[in-house]
This record gives C-alpha cells, structure tokens and sequence, in this order.
C-alpha cells in the first residue's frame, strides 16, 4: 500500500531542547549544562520546594479530593488566588470586578490561549511585536494561534550591553493601531535586562498614545527579585493607569512544577459589562483545544496561595531561590574581574532572574561547548542555574581562556 | 404569597443607548426579597413586562409555593397573556404559557391580579422607588466621572444634571477593546449541570454529564489509582520538564494497551505516539497534523452525530467537517446501510473518523462484521480512519474487546491516527492523561511524523502534564496493578446492570414501547429516544436533568433512582398531558399560529386566567 506521510519531512529539532540533549549526552566529566531554565540546587539537583512536597502529602491524605473534571477554565479558586498575586489582591480592577483569569497548560499554554482569542476568533489582531531579542518560542505561539506578521521592536543594546530604550520606544512609535506588543513583566529572557520605573512608564506612554495592545508575560513573579510585588510592578502600573492587558503566568519556576503545566491566563478589562462576553470566548477557545486544564499542579498553587502559613512557607523558598541566583551573580562576576577577563562584566549582576545575557560571541560559545563542554545556548544565553560552586571555577577560568582566545572586537571586524 | 413583577424604566419612559436602564424586577412581600434585571437597549416597554413576568413565573417555579398570586399594573401585558386579544405569537408570551402550564401541571395554584400602579401595596411601591433610587444614583455618578472629560462641552452647555442621559440613543464609541466580542453559545451539557444545581427538588436526577458514578452517586477513584499514587508518592519524584512529546514509557504502555502487548507495528517502530492533553488535546494535535500534513482531501467525515466536540476541535484545526449517516432514529441502533452508502459517497483520500468504541452520545457500536465490512470499504475508498478511542476497557470491561476496531483495521494494514484518553477507564478526568499515534507506513516516515508533531506542541503548551501519566505509567507497568484493571470491569459491570435495571422498569410501568436500544447501547451514553419535547418535559416535572438530543449519561442512573427515572421516562412518553409529536409544540421556533392556539386554550382550561383566583 503506497504510502500517505512520504513528503513529510524532518522538522528542525528545538534548538534548546537539542543543545541540552547533546550535554546530557556528553561524557565529559566537566561538562557544564547553561542550557535549560530549571532551578537547580548547588548540588546541581532540581529542587522540589517542601511547601509543596508538603502540600502535595496533604493532598493526598485527603479523601474528599478526586480527578473529577475542572471547569473549562479551570479551578476558580486558583484563577483567582493566580490573579491576585499578579494584580495585588486590592487593585482596583479586581474589586471592580473587571479582572479575571483563566487556568491554563503553564505559560505556553497561556499565550497560545490568549493571542488565539485576539487572533482568530474574535477581535483580528494580525500584528505582533516581540523584543528583540526575544524567548524563541513567542514568536511560534503567535503565528501558530493565527497572528500574521510578526514585527520586532529594539530592546537589547550589544555594545553596551543594556536596554536601547530610545530604540524600543522609536520601534513602538512606528507600530500600526492594535498591534499586540509582548512584553515581559520581569527578568527579561533570554537577556535578564529589565526596564526602570521610570522606563516603563514612558513605554507605557508609546503604548497608550499609539493604541497598541499589551500582552504581558510573567514567569518569575518573586523568583527574579524575590519579592512578589517588586516583580509584578510593571503590569501593576498599566492597570493602574486604566489600560486593557492580559497577562500570562507561569508557575514553572517560581513554585518548581515545571512538569505539572500550572498557569494563569488574566485578563483585565475596563469594564466589566464585556466580561461575561470574553469569557465565553476563551471557553470556545480552550473547548477546541484541550477541554480543560490539568488538576495537579492548578491545585497545589492553589492549596498555597489560599493558605496565609503556607504562602509564608512558599515566599520563604521563593527567596531562598532568588537569594542564590544573585548570589552566583556577583562570585561569577567577581572571579571574571579578578582574572582580568577582557571587556565590562558588570551586566551579570545588573541583569536579573533566571538567565544572563553573557554578551559571548558564536565563536566564543561554540569554543566553549567543543574545547571546554560548557553548554549555553549560540546567542551567549546562560541560564544561572546550572552554575554551582564545584563547576564556577572551571566555568570562568573556561571563559577567561575564551575570550583571550578570540578576543571581542575580532567579531567586529567580521561586522 | 403575592409576587408582583414590573418594568423598572426609571423615568417611565424607554430609553435607549447602551448604559440607559430599561429593566424588569419582581419583588415577593412574604420573605421581602426582589430581583432586578436589565435588558438590552433596544427592549420595549412591552417586552420588559413579559419578561419580568417570565423571571417571577421562574422564580416562583423554583420555590414551589402551594398558591401564587401575581399582582401587576400592566393591564396590555396581562391581557395579551390571558389571549383577549389575540393568539399569542411573541415567543416571551409562549414561554410564559408554557411556564404556567408546567406549574398548573404539577398541582400548583396560580392566579393573576391587575392593580392600578398607583395603589401598589406598600412593600412593593418601597421595592420599586428603592430600584429607582439605584438606577438614579448610577446615572449620577456616570455625569460625574464622565463628563469631567468626554462630554465636557455638554457639561459646559447644560450645566445642571439632566434626568435622562444625554447619550440615549447614540452609539457607544468609547475606546474599549472588548466592546464588539459576542457572548459565545453557552456549553448545552454545562447548562444542563447548572440547572440541575438550581433545582431544589429531592428527587432531581442529573444524567448530563460524562464522568462515571458509583451506585450512591458519588466520584469514584478507582483503587488501583490510589494504589498507583501511594507508590509514586513513595519515590519521591521532582517535578522537572517533560519532553514535549511527554513520557516516553507512558507513550509505549499507551499504544501497547490499544494494539496488543508484542503488536508488529511497535516492533518495528511504525507508530509515532505523542503525550497530549486528554482526548481533547490529542485530537487536536492529530487535527493539526493531518491540515498541515494530509495529502489528500483536508476534509474530516464525521458520524452523524458526534461528540459535539469533534466539530469545533477539526474546525480550530483548520480541517473541513462533514458527516456520515451513523444512528437510526427509528431502531435507536446502528444504520449500517445507510453508513455504507454514505461512506462510498465520500471522496477518494478523504480522512473519516470513528469512535474506537462506546460511540458518544448514542452508545450504539458496529458488531464485527460490520467493522470488517467498513474496513473494506474504507480501503477501497482509500479513505484515511481516524481513531478516537475514549472508553477502552470502559464499554465492554475488556480492553481486547474494546480495541476490537483498531485492531482489525490495523491488521488489515490500514494507515491511522489514534487518540486516547485515560479520562473515563482510569477515572483521571482532570489530569489530562491521553496520547497521539499516528501509525505510518515506515520507521522513517514514523520518526519524522513524530519531529512535526513536536513542532506543533511548542508552540501550543510547550509539553504536557506529568502527575495523570506518572499515574497511568504505575499502573500499566506493574503486572499486579494492571490485573487490577478489574476496576475498569467493575464501572463497566455496574453501567451494564442498571441498562437492564431501567429496561425492567420501564417494563413494569407499563410501557408499550421497545426499550431494547437501552441493552443494545454500550458505554457510558444511552440515546432514549426521547424527542426534545419530551427531554424537557422530563425535566422541567421530574426534575431528571439530560441533553435536549434525549442522550442520558448511564453512569447517573443508579439502583436508588433508577425506578423513579423509569416512572418519568414512562410519564413523558406515555401520558396523554405530555406533548407528542403529533400534538401541538410548545418550542418557541416551530409553532404555528393554530397549534399555539389550540395549546393555549389548554392552558386556559386547566384554570389559568385574568384576575381568576385573589388572594385577600
């Protein structure tokens, strides 16, 4: 029988998940693994944090719970607990009634969610914006939920490794009327550069003043800063100016349930009276897609955040965590500095969550992954966690080496 | 008790515009409660007084009073209900007939009173000016936010308030970026759960949903999944990323359970199988393939009728729907000729889909023979099967028997996709455990097909959710737990038994009709037969809660109730006092003006009328 798939051709592999299979494959007993954003210990273990190892024992102690079906969007008590910690529990758009949220499969499955409910179904938006550079995978959640053309706006200076505010806001200023710009709400990744206050505000102005519509992204709440309403500012600030958003949270990494695809989907609108409307929308939506959400994972964030000692037990780990990234930071900058690494290093530090933009060039990285098997991905992004205090000597004295090696301006030469 | 409904206009007259407050409220003096609602701009006055008579006659309807009075000032409105002046043809005038008739039905007493709207009695006139008050106060502070800004140079005009909006009747053209999105169609099986909420009735039944119950009613954890969760527990696992694909073992142990332990097509890695999201979101992953893969016709056959959900998921696919003839209304079984014609009828290289078995919602399945018989014809169509198997194990108590279908198509070497679920045969609803295969023609093209089935899930929720395929992986993986799969008999045993429970008693009630579908049907659905009339009847008198297409969720159905949804069942399609076919329909879209006619004269003679019955 002939047959049917023979034209199907072989998709690229992803690049991530590709660069971080190759490292576990390496032999190598050094190699360093930069590739992956999951929180290690400095043992280099993933972390199950006790709050939820303890929620998850009280779960299953209790017998009045079960696997009955959720709602399609979701468990209410997590949509709402989820929204709260985003907007603070008094902001006014929650006591008006006019903020809402949606379980969804963790952040992915929220921005699916959310751009294929301005997409396709309803409103038409075919424009987007994404940093530049930007989490690889935004760009494929728009198009694939039906979004057109995907624009970029600056973000990212290289020479002096910082925001090119002027850039961003200039990009934005020549956006069409109701292009979504998707902005992330802290710990920018892959650079880990985050606008001021002040910054945000004047985005926010461009954003207002050219009608564009803001799509925000927030997988760090309390794990960039450790504080969860530090880490929340930024979305905080557009509703409290009175603009329409929707955000999508994760809650891969600051509960550690990265398999267990729990995420928020909130929506804030000006007035309520659309409310129900909107909601029956996104119902149509995910109905398509998945039925409904996963329990696990949505009813332990669940169980924690509506309990006031367990949400201290949860903010305790979320510092612990945030507290050692930083604290890998500043040794790493510091062994750089005290080697006299060539080139500023102090972006390490000024930069903040998960990743750091280390500023590398290809050459840079490739050398590092052929002669040293340190793994990270080709645009210089190490994610922190894989640096802990028995590889950071080895790592900086492999960076030194590499940069002596091909020095930086050599790259701007081939410019 | 004496309820009295009105309009709430808060000047008397209509308004228009989008924030003006056409309303309708009803207030009941005995426990000094009242309801308000608003309706749409462009809502009549008249349309306002049906509509708040209507919310009293439900309101009344869900309280079960012996005797109701309804007072009201609108004399047109009464009139027009009692037929004084016309057959009623306004579908809100249907609808209250309909509500009076159901509650005449049950025994209630129910009368009407005409009262001049200046001689409210007390609590009411206090209900209505406090309405009033409400609808003022919002109006005010509306001119005082607002027209700081937008409407600064009315304000600068008028300068005073005014007592009605000075937008009334203009369009809204405030930026919002929301104010054009629809309300969406309400999910038919969710408003049936809600409904059943509401009702206060003792002996209310709801056969709506598709999870299973045990004989008391409750969810069930099958204990095999206990077991499963105690031992993984006991590991103390983490909580890292899956693969996009999801597990790789909870992947083998899947197609391995559909095909058959030692199946040819995994030896020689024909299969490319993928963790999804439930049933749900692996059709969907299988929808987005074939539309961006399939090489033939992008068109997916579907019975008819299907899951309701098949529609939508194809459709967000980006594939074209269309049916197949599948149920045969008149035996309430399996139209095997009339599915054989159709399926000849269909393009070469088209994609057909077939539930694997328990076919929702009618729970009527092709017998062997007939399989063997489609299989043929589908080959010499050259037609691409679609799998969904969300039941295995659950419809007979034998996953073999249950896999009967795929397995024939695939050992007479037809191309595929399967979906699975784990949602009803391991009782994992809510932990989304289910899988993808697709079943291709060689390795190579299998690992392929599984590098684009990736690209499809990145960007879609980046990969799936580990703790319901932990479990189903436990389970599937430890001999003793898996011959623990009796569990999945033990549901399907119990759906079984209370088919034949039902068929007795409708026996014994004295039904002249063949009830030999209720047996015939397999799974977790039953298609009574009952015809929309019907289906509501037995709700709205009964309080036995089902979709208005007469599908009952069997798993609802237990030793308890069984006999008393028996007697409603037998009521509604017996007794003269419910509407056949034949008889005049109280729907709101098909009535004629005689039919409605000849209903309502119904109504009036089981005592309804104008100012007929007072309470003093």
């Amino acid at each position: 029988m002939s047959t049917r798939f023979s034209k199907v051709r072989l998709g690229p592999p992803i690049q991530t998940f590709a660069l971080n299979q190759e490292c576990v494959d390496d032999a190598h007993p050094q190699k360093v693994n930069l590739t992956i954003g999951a929180y290690r210990t400095d043992e280099g273990e993933p972390w199950v944090l006790p709050v939820v190892r303890k929620t998850e024992m009280q779960m299953a102690a209790d017998e009045k719970l079960n696997h009955e079906y959720l709602p399609v969007l979701g468990l209410e008590s997590f949509s709402s607990a989820a929204t709260s910690l985003l907007l603070g529990a008094d902001n006014a758009a929650i006591l008006e009634g006019r903020a809402f949220g949606v379980q969804t499969v963790s952040g992915s499955g929220a921005i699916r969610v959310g751009a294929e409910f301005l997409a396709r179904h309803v409103l038409h938006y075919g424009t987007f914006y994404t940093s530049s550079p930007t989490f690889i995978n935004h760009a494929l959640l728009f198009l694939s939920a039906g979004f057109v053309e995907h624009r970029e706006y600056k973000y990212w200076d290289d020479n002096r490794r910082t925001l090119d505010l002027e850039g961003y806001l200039e990009s934005l200023r020549e956006a069409p009327e109701n292009s979504v710009v998707v902005l992330h709400a802290c710990a920018h990744n892959p650079t880990g550069c985050d606008p001021t206050h002040e910054q945000w505000e004047k985005i926010a102005d461009v954003i207002e003043e050219r009608n564009l519509f803001p799509f925000f992204d927030t997988a760090y709440q309390g794990f960039a800063s450790g504080d969860l309403d530090d880490d929340a500012w930024a979305v905080r600030h557009f509703v409290n100016r009175g603009m329409e958003l929707v955000c999508a949270q994760s809650f891969s990494k600051n509960f550690g349930l990265y398999n267990e695809r729990a995420g928020n989907l909130t929506i804030v609108l000006k007035d309520k009276k659309h409310l129900e409307a909107v909601k029956s929308q996104i119902t149509l939506t995910v109905r398509g897609m998945y039925s409904n959400p996963p329990n696990h994972g949505g009813r332990i964030v669940a169980t924690i955040l509506n309990n006031p000692q367990l949400k201290e037990e949860w903010k305790e780990s979320i510092r612990t965590m945030a507290n050692h990234i930083l604290s890998l930071r500043s040794s790493l900058k510091e062994r750089l500095q005290r080697l006299g690494t060539p080139g500023t290093w102090d972006h390490i530090t000024s930069q903040i969550g998960m990743f750091s933009y280390t500023g590398l060039t290809r050459q840079q990285v490739d050398h590092l992954k052929e002669h040293y098997h340190i793994y990270m991905l080709p645009s210089g992004r190490i994610s922190m966690c894989g640096i802990n205090s028995s590889n950071i000597e080895y790592l900086s004295q492999s960076i030194h080496n590499t940069v002596l090696l091909y020095p930086n301006n050599e790259r701007k030469h081939k410019l | 008790m004496v309820v009295g409904p009105d309009n709430v206009p808060y000047d008397g007259a209509r308004r228009g515009g989008e924030t003006a407050l056409e309303g309708a409220a009803f207030y009941d003096s005995s426990i000094n409660y009242g309801r308000t609602y608003r309706l749409q701009s462009d809502a009549s006055i008249f349309t306002a007084e049906l509509f708040a008579i209507l919310q009293t006659l439900k309101y009344i309807l869900s309280l079960r009073p012996q005797l109701s009075v309804i007072l009201y000032d609108s004399r047109s409105a009464l009139e027009s209900i009692s037929g004084l002046s016309s057959p009623p043809s306004r579908p809100l005038i249907i609808q209250i007939l309909e509500e009076c008739f159901s509650l005449r039905a049950r025994g209630y007493e129910l009368g009407y009173q005409w009262i001049p709207s200046h001689e409210i009695p007390l609590p009411y006139s206090d209900f209505i000016s406090r309405v009033k008050l409400r609808s003022q106060v919002k109006w005010s502070e509306w001119w005082e936010t607002t027209c700081q800004q937008k409407a600064k140079w009315y304000h600068g005009v008028c300068g005073t308030k005014l007592a009605t909006p000075w937008f009334s009747g203009v369009k809204d053209t405030r930026k919002s970026w929301w104010s054009h999105v629809e309300m969406g169609p309400p999910d038919a099986i969710l408003g049936v759960t809600e409904a059943y909420k509401r009702d206060t009735n003792p002996k209310k039944i709801n056969l709506g949903v598709g999870a299973y119950r045990d004989d008391n009613g409750k969810p069930f954890v099958l204990p095999s999944v206990k077991k499963a969760e105690d031992k993984l527990r006991a590991k103390g696992l983490d909580h890292e990323y899956a693969p996009i694909g999801g597990s790789a073992e909870f992947c083998n142990l899947s197609i391995n359970l559909a095909l058959g332990d030692g199946s040819e097509i995994v030896k020689n890695g024909l299969n490319a199988t993928l963790q999804g999201i439930s049933g749900t979101g692996s059709l969907r992953i299988g929808g987005a393939f074939l539309a961006q893969f399939f090489p033939g016709n992008k068109e997916v056959y579907l019975p008819t009728p299907s899951w309701g959900n098949h529609t939508p998921i194809f459709k967000h696919s980006g594939l074209a729907v269309k049916q197949y003839r599948y149920y045969d209304p008149k035996t309430c079984g399996f139209d095997f000729q009339g599915s054989l014609q159709d399926i000849a009828k269909i393009p070469e290289r088209s994609i057909i889909l077939f539930h694997a078995c328990a076919h929702n919602p009618t729970g009527v399945d092709p017998n062997p023979e007939q399989w063997a018989e489609i299989s043929h014809v589908v080959k010499q169509k050259n037609l691409f099967p679609f799998f969904d198997m969300a039941y295995q194990g659950f419809a007979s108590g034998d996953v073999a028997k249950d896999a009967f279908a795929v397995r024939h198509f695939v050992k007479e070497g037809h191309e595929m996709v399967l979906t699975q679920s784990y949602a009803k045969n391991m009782g994992l609803y809510g932990e989304r455990a289910g899988a993808f295969s697709l079943i291709a023609g060689s390795k190579d093209e299998a690992q392929k097909t599984m590098s684009q089935l990736k690209i499809i899930v990145r960007p879609m929720y980046s990969n799936p959710p580990i703790h319901g395929a932990r479990i189903v992986t436990e389970i599937l993986s430890d001999a003793a737990l898996k011959a623990e799969l009796t569990d999945v008999k033990g549901m399907a045993d119990r759906i079984i038994s209370v088919r034949a429970k039902l068929r007795d008693n409708l026996k014994k009630e004295g039904s002249q009709r063949d009830w030999s579908h209720i047996t015939n049907q397999i799974g977790m659905f039953c298609f009574t037969g009952l015809n929309p009339q019907q289906s509501e009847k037995v709700t709205k008198d009964f309080s036995v809660y089902l979709t208005k297409d007469g599908r009952i969720s069997m798993a609802g159905v237990t030793s308890k109730n069984v006999e008393y949804l028996a007697h409603a069942i037998h009521e509604v399609t017996n007794s003269f006092r419910y509407l056949t076919p034949e008889g005049p329909k109280p729907t709101l879209t098909r009535v004629g003006p005689d039919a409605t006619w000849k209903h309502h004269k119904q109504v009036n003679d089981l005592g309804f009328g104008h100012g007929r019955s007072l309470a003093k």
